[in-house]
Order: C-alpha cells, then sequence, then structure tokens
C-alpha cells in the first residue's frame, strides 16, 4: 500500500497518528464511553492513552505501510497495556476496562473510520432532505490548537463549503492532533450530523455566519434530534459513547459568552419555543410537535432566500409568538402555504 | 414508545414516503412499514411495496389520539417555552446578541440584507425590553420615547442605561436603513444624551452598544456623495474614534462632540475639498495650515512644526511652520489629491489604501534627505491598513430615503 495520505493537504505522517488511534478507538468503540469516563478518574487509564499516542506518533513517522504500521502500534500497545495490567495497585474496575479494550484493539481494521461515519451520516441525511440534498465529500485536516480555549476533550471542529469548481460540499474534519482521544472520536457522529443537517443541503451556500440563530441554533437543534434517532442506525455499538458525547458537546458549545455560544442557547430556545407553541395551539403531542419544528426546519433550510431572512424568522421565536407570525405558521401547518411563503409572510416583527 | 415514534412521525409529515419518515425514527424500514400498516386505515398506506410510495394520514385527529395512547408515561418531554421572567438567562445572551448584531451588521454590504439584519437585532432587544416593561414585545415601538422613562422607573440604574444605550442605537440603526439622515442640532443632542447614559452604565459592560452608537452617529458625517478628499478625511476620523472607543471612551467622547460640530450631518454640510490651506501668514514668516495629520509623519526629520489646534480630530490638524515645511506639505498634500481624484477605485478602503501607497512614494523619493523616513513611513501605513480593515456603517442609504419619499 502507498505510504501516503488519502486527503490532500494532510502530511502523511499526522494523517497516518490519526488514523492509527482512530482506527483503535473505532474497534473499541462499544467501551468509549467508559474509556472516556475513566480518563479522569485513573492515572494508569489515562497513561495507557498516552502510551497509545507516543506509539501512533512515532510508527506513523516510519517506512511501514498503513496496514503494518497500524499493526504494529497496536502489538506495541498491546505490550504495553499487559504490562499496565500485571501491576498490583490497578483498580479492579480500570483492570477491566484496559483488558477489555486490548482484546477489542487487537480487531482493529485499516479501513478509514472517518469516511465509514460520514457515509452512513450522509445516507441518512439525505433520506431526510430528499430531493433537496446535495452531494457532499469529507476532507480531514490538521488544526494547529483546539477549537476552543479550555479544556474540554473535544479537540474536533467541521466546516462546510463549496469549492468553486466543484457542486459538491465538502465537509472538512479539522482534528488537533494532540488532544485527540476517545470523547472527541465519539462526538465525530454529532458533528457530521450537525454538518449535514444544518449546511450541506442549505439553500444560503456559502455564507458561513458562526452566530446565525438558524443555522448554527434552529437547526442545530434538529440536528440533535436526527442524533439521538440516529445514533443506532449509524452505529449500533458506538451509539451510547455517541449519545452521552453529544450531550456532552452540546454543553460545550452553550456554555461560552462567544457569538457562536450564545447563537445557539437563542437558536434552542427559539425551537422550544416553537415545539410549545405546536403543542400548545396545533395540540400536539409533544413527540409530534418535536417532529413538526424538525420538518419546518428542514424545509426552511431549502428555501431560496438569505440567511439574514431564517435568521429575522427565529428572532420572532420567542416565548410568545406574534399573533401574525402564529397565523402564518397555522398556514402553514395546515398546508396553505409552503415554507418559502411562510418566510414572505412573516413581519418584520 | 417506539410505535408512538413512528406513529408522531406520521402525524407530523402528514403524506410521506418510507425513507422520509425512516430518517425521523429510530426504527428500521422494515419496522416501520409494520407499523404503519397496523395504523391503517387511520395512515393511508401505498398500495405497491416501493420505499418511494407516499402514504398519507386520513384521519389526524385519531392518529394523534393513537400517540397519545401509545406514549403512556413514555412521551417526549413537554418542550420548555422560555418564560418571560426577569431571570431568564437567555434574554442576556439576546442582549448581548442584539448588541452585536447591530454592530456587526454595518459591515454588511448590501442595504436590503442590513435592514433584515436590523429588524432582527431589535426584535431581540424588544424581547429583553418586554420583559421588564410588562408589555408583549411585539407592541413595543423603538420609537416611542416613553419606553426610556418607564424603564428608568422599573430596572436597576445600570442595567437601564445599558438598554437605553442599546435602544439609541436600534433607533440610530433603523433611521439609516431607511436612509433618513439627522440634522446637526439634534445629533449633538443624542450625543449629550448618549455621554449621560454611559456615565450612568456603572458595572454594566456595553462595549458594542458603544461602538455601535459611535459608528451611526458618525455614519451621520459622511456621504458617498462628497469629493474623495471628503470621503478620505471623513473616514479616517470615523475609524479613528472607533478605534479609540475601543480603548477608552471617555476620550473617544472628546473627540466626538468636537468631531460632530466642525463636521455636521452630511447633506447640508460644506465638504472638506483639501488636503493642505494656508490659513495665515504670519508676521515671522511662517504660516498657520491646516493640513492632513498624516502627511506630518512623513515629512523628513529636519522639517519642524508647532502644533496649534486639532479641527478635524483624527484628520486634519492645524500647524505653524516654516514657508518651507508648508511648501513640501502642500506639495504633497497636491500629489495626493491628485492621485485620489484620479483613482478608479471608490470605495473607502480602496481610498485609504491608495493614501498608503502614495506615502510609501513619497518615501522612497525622500529618503535621500532623511533615512529614517522609511521607518516612519512603514508605521503610518500600517496604522492605515489596520484601519482600512475595521468594519464601519456605510453612510445613510440615500436611495431607501428616496424610495420612501415616493
Amino acid at each position: 500500500m502507498p505510504i501516503c495520505s488519502p486527503y490532500p493537504g494532510l502530511e502523511t505522517w499526522i494523517w497516518r497518528d490519526i488514523f492509527a488511534r482512530a482506527a483503535v478507538f473505532h474497534a473499541a468503540r462499544a467501551r468509549l464511553a467508559e474509556l472516556s469516563d475513566h480518563i479522569d478518574r485513573s492515572d494508569e487509564i489515562r497513561l495507557a492513552l498516552c502510551d497509545l499516542q507516543v506509539l501512533a506518533r512515532s510508527y506513523a513517522a516510519g517506512q511501514l505501510d498503513d496496514e503494518s504500521m497500524l499493526a504494529a502500534v497496536i502489538t506495541a500497545w498491546d505490550v504495553t497495556l499487559s504490562r499496565t495490567l500485571e501491576l498490583d495497585q490497578l483498580d479492579p474496575s480500570a483492570r477491566a476496562l484496559l483488558s477489555e479494550i486490548r482484546d477489542l484493539a487487537r480487531r482493529a481494521c485499516q479501513d478509514d473510520p472517518f469516511q465509514r461515519i460520514f457515509a452512513r451520516v450522509a445516507e441518512l441525511a439525505r433520506n431526510a432532505y430528499g430531493e433537496g440534498w446535495r452531494a457532499a465529500t469529507l476532507a480531514v485536516s490538521h488544526i494547529g490548537s483546539p477549537p476552543r480555549i479550555g479544556d474540554d476533550p473535544y479537540a474536533v471542529t467541521a466546516v462546510t463549503a463549496w469549492p468553486s469548481a466543484s457542486d459538491e460540499a465538502e465537509v472538512e474534519l479539522r482534528i488537533h492532533c494532540a488532544r485527540f482521544g476517545p470523547a472527541a472520536f465519539a462526538a465525530l457522529p454529532m458533528l457530521l450530523v450537525h454538518e449535514c443537517i444544518c449546511h450541506v443541503p442549505a439553500r444560503q451556500s456559502g455564507v458561513i455566519d458562526n452566530s446565525s440563530t438558524f443555522a448554527e441554533g434552529l437547526l442545530d437543534w434538529v440536528a440533535y434530534v436526527y442524533h439521538e434517532q440516529w445514533a443506532v442506525k449509524l452505529d449500533r455499538m458506538l451509539a451510547p459513547a455517541a449519545r452521552s458525547h453529544a450531550r456532552s458537546l452540546r454543553d460545550v458549545l452553550r456554555r461560552g459568552d462567544s457569538p457562536a455560544c450564545r447563537a445557539r442557547q437563542l437558536g434552542h430556545r427559539a425551537a422550544d419555543n416553537l415545539q410549545a407553541w405546536f403543542e400548545d395551539d396545533r395540540e400536539q403531542p409533544p413527540m409530534e410537535a418535536q417532529m413538526s419544528v424538525v420538518k419546518l426546519a428542514v424545509q426552511l433550510n431549502l428555501v431560496d432566500r438569505s440567511l439574514a431572512e431564517k435568521d429575522r424568522f427565529v428572532s420572532l421565536l420567542d416565548a410568545q409568538l406574534p399573533p401574525c407570525l402564529q397565523d402564518a405558521l397555522r398556514g402553514w401547518d395546515d398546508g396553505l402555504l409552503d415554507a418559502d411563503q411562510l418566510l414572505g409572510a412573516v413581519p418584520a416583527a | 414508545m417506539s410505535e408512538a415514534q413512528v406513529l408522531a412521525a406520521a402525524a407530523a409529515l402528514r403524506r410521506f414516503c418510507l425513507d422520509e419518515i425512516a430518517a425521523l425514527c429510530e426504527e428500521e424500514p422494515t419496522e416501520i412499514r409494520k407499523i404503519l400498516a397496523a395504523a391503517s386505515p387511520t395512515v393511508r398506506t401505498p398500495d405497491g411495496a416501493g420505499d418511494r410510495s407516499n402514504y398519507e394520514v386520513s384521519d389526524l385527529a385519531e392518529l394523534r389520539s393513537m400517540v397519545r395512547v401509545r406514549a403512556g408515561g413514555h412521551t417526549t418531554p413537554r418542550s420548555r417555552r422560555g418564560t418571560a421572567g426577569q431571570r431568564d438567562p437567555v434574554h442576556r445572551a439576546k442582549l448581548a446578541h442584539a448588541e452585536e448584531s447591530l454592530l456587526r451588521c454595518g459591515g454588511e454590504p448590501s442595504a436590503a440584507q442590513r435592514r433584515i439584519q436590523v429588524a432582527t437585532a431589535v426584535n431581540h432587544l424588544k424581547q429583553v425590553l418586554a420583559q421588564h416593561l410588562q408589555t408583549p414585545w411585539w407592541m413595543l415601538k423603538i420609537a416611542d420615547e416613553t419606553i426610556d422613562e418607564r424603564l428608568r422607573d422599573t430596572v436597576d440604574r445600570g442595567v437601564a442605561a445599558r438598554l437605553q444605550l442599546n435602544i439609541a442605537v436600534a433607533r440610530l440603526a433603523i433611521n439609516h436603513t431607511s436612509g433618513h439622515t439627522v440634522p446637526t442640532s439634534k445629533l449633538v443632542d443624542q450625543f449629550n444624551d448618549f455621554r449621560e447614559t454611559v456615565s450612568a452604565l456603572g458595572e454594566q459592560r456595553a462595549d458594542p452598544a458603544i461602538h455601535g452608537f459611535v459608528d451611526l452617529l458618525t455614519a451621520q458625517l459622511a456621504t458617498d456623495a462628497a469629493p474623495v478628499v471628503d470621503r478620505l478625511v471623513v473616514t479616517l476620523a470615523r475609524r479613528r474614534i472607533h478605534v479609540a472607543a475601543g480603548h477608552d471612551v471617555e476620550a473617544a467622547m472628546r473627540t466626538l462632540e468636537p468631531l460632530i460640530r466642525t463636521l455636521g450631518s452630511a447633506p447640508n454640510r460644506e465638504p472638506v475639498r483639501e488636503l493642505y490651506r494656508t490659513v495665515r501668514h504670519l508676521p515671522d514668516g511662517r504660516n498657520r495650515v491646516v493640513v492632513y495629520g498624516d502627511l506630518l509623519h512623513i515629512l523628513p526629520g529636519q522639517f519642524h512644526w508647532q502644533h496649534y489646534s486639532e479641527p478635524l480630530p483624527g484628520a486634519l490638524v492645524e500647524v505653524i511652520a516654516e514657508d518651507g515645511v508648508s511648501r513640501h506639505l502642500s506639495r504633497i498634500a497636491d500629489l495626493l489629491a491628485q492621485d485620489l481624484a484620479r483613482t478608479p477605485y471608490r470605495s473607502e478602503k480602496s481610498l485609504i489604501g491608495q493614501t498608503a501607497h502614495v506615502f510609501q512614494e513619497v518615501a522612497l523619493r525622500d529618503a535621500a534627505l532623511d533615512d529614517s523616513i522609511m521607518t516612519r513611513t512603514d508605521r503610518t501605513c500600517s496604522e492605515l491598513v489596520g484601519l482600512a480593515k475595521t468594519a464601519l456603517w456605510p453612510p445613510p442609504d440615500a436611495a431607501a430615503a428616496a424610495q420612501e419619499n415616493r
């Protein structure tokens, strides 16, 4: 096999370093939730993950092909894990977990785990958007610093762009190699669901505004609903860790005081308010009301209007909805207005 | 639970194919097909077996009661509707979002999009105000001056000041996007109110609102229709005061007042036409001149002058200089003015960039007289480039005003 990165712009040795760890996390995905939980509680588990990082980095720079390199990393890590498991003072739960992880890691395969997750997310998102879906490809890149200040474990972020020469969107997964661990791997499905639900099919393509309450707020809420439904379909074994880290990532992304955090807070609250309106005014059961918000948001995302107009719509979704908006929403729910007409019908305020 | 989920999705979608409903549910299509078949005739199943065939809800009320029964105690938690109470933390985020949006949308190139962005920010602001004023938010009129009094009566002084500041910014932004210009006397009044409000802020932080106010107020001083020389000096003065407001609000305010008084509201004022003007020949042979201030930074070191006043802070200064120095200043001012008049690029950023370019040429020419000139010029050009990158509210949209008046 050729020794080169499959992603243009990502240096081969960095790719191989990331890939080796991702392959191990993928093999151990059924226990990833426990593994990331134990990092803060067990020095041995933290050290075991550091060993994996050092080994991946050291073999990544070598001349072995990808398959042999991965095998070499796993064999070497197996040795260090076995040494750790011999320690008398090892906590029994950490011992059991490490032992299981060692067994699972032996089954690591050389398929690209990022492409595997992305392909499944894109397939499900295509079903959600139907004919409105646009094809997308995945790129992986490396970032020199974590995406956020602070010590959260999610050393990954993603952006969606439309290269001018292509009709396909390019979802770029940006990984900060030094802090890429099990929590970051488990958060990948949610990150990719966000990109595929919020940005890939968006008709305001090309506009990137992290302070948009529609694109980063209301639609992000919808992406979480989808992720919750899709977690098992995406990967049954990864599902518990993926769900747990999706929730934790959401808290991290809403916690700060940046425009992007505020957009999430406001957009999520707007979605809650809209769901409550469907329950109260349209007498929908909560489950249906949640789906109605999803349906409307997806339709709005496909409307060929500016992001500013969609943000304005979100700005009307306070705890109390203005009467004219309520009329327009009733019209949409009764099938008298489509999403484009709904946006056109909403007043400035 | 899974059955309820599928039926709830069917109720929301009304008419759908299997792929669509599968995207909303945890279940696999085969299981979904069974659940929908069992719900017939409430959900009409397609004749064909293809996944693209459409299902249709025929009795929504019945389907909803089926969802309620199937969901039992396992319903999706009833959604959390935001409270209108004062302690709702989302309102803090709303106020900050409104403040930032009102500042940021000044950089939006499209006037139509800017209008929408202002309306959006104003909606968020109204929702914050409504929680204090006990009025449905969509009934509030930002132009209503009684809002200020009602706030003073109901809210802590610092919070009231921050809200008033935002209301003032919102009023200016609304006026601006409809192309209305404010007479100079009104601008001075607004500035005086602003100064008072800022002093009442106390512990409250309102940096984006302060920046927004300064930008919008000074936008009234600018016009796209003015001669290039006027546009250059006004935009530089505006940009410098914008930057200053970030470091020291008090100092920025000291500059803002003379700026308003000197320039005045754009449509009726006399534009600045010269980058150099001799005010008076003094008896000692020196001259008192008004000159574009940055030119002084690129003079050879042996040329001296004496500062006299600052008629347009951040752009024009009045100095006393020897005859030779004033002649040199006059020459480079003419050179710059001619260059600006010739340039096909009319944006404010381009004018600043062009100025930096002329400065480099002058410095290269005069470097033989003083080798420190290049360093000083580089420093000046670097500051100019930084100023060019600052996003500002443009002059009020004259086209919008014309449209409104028709």
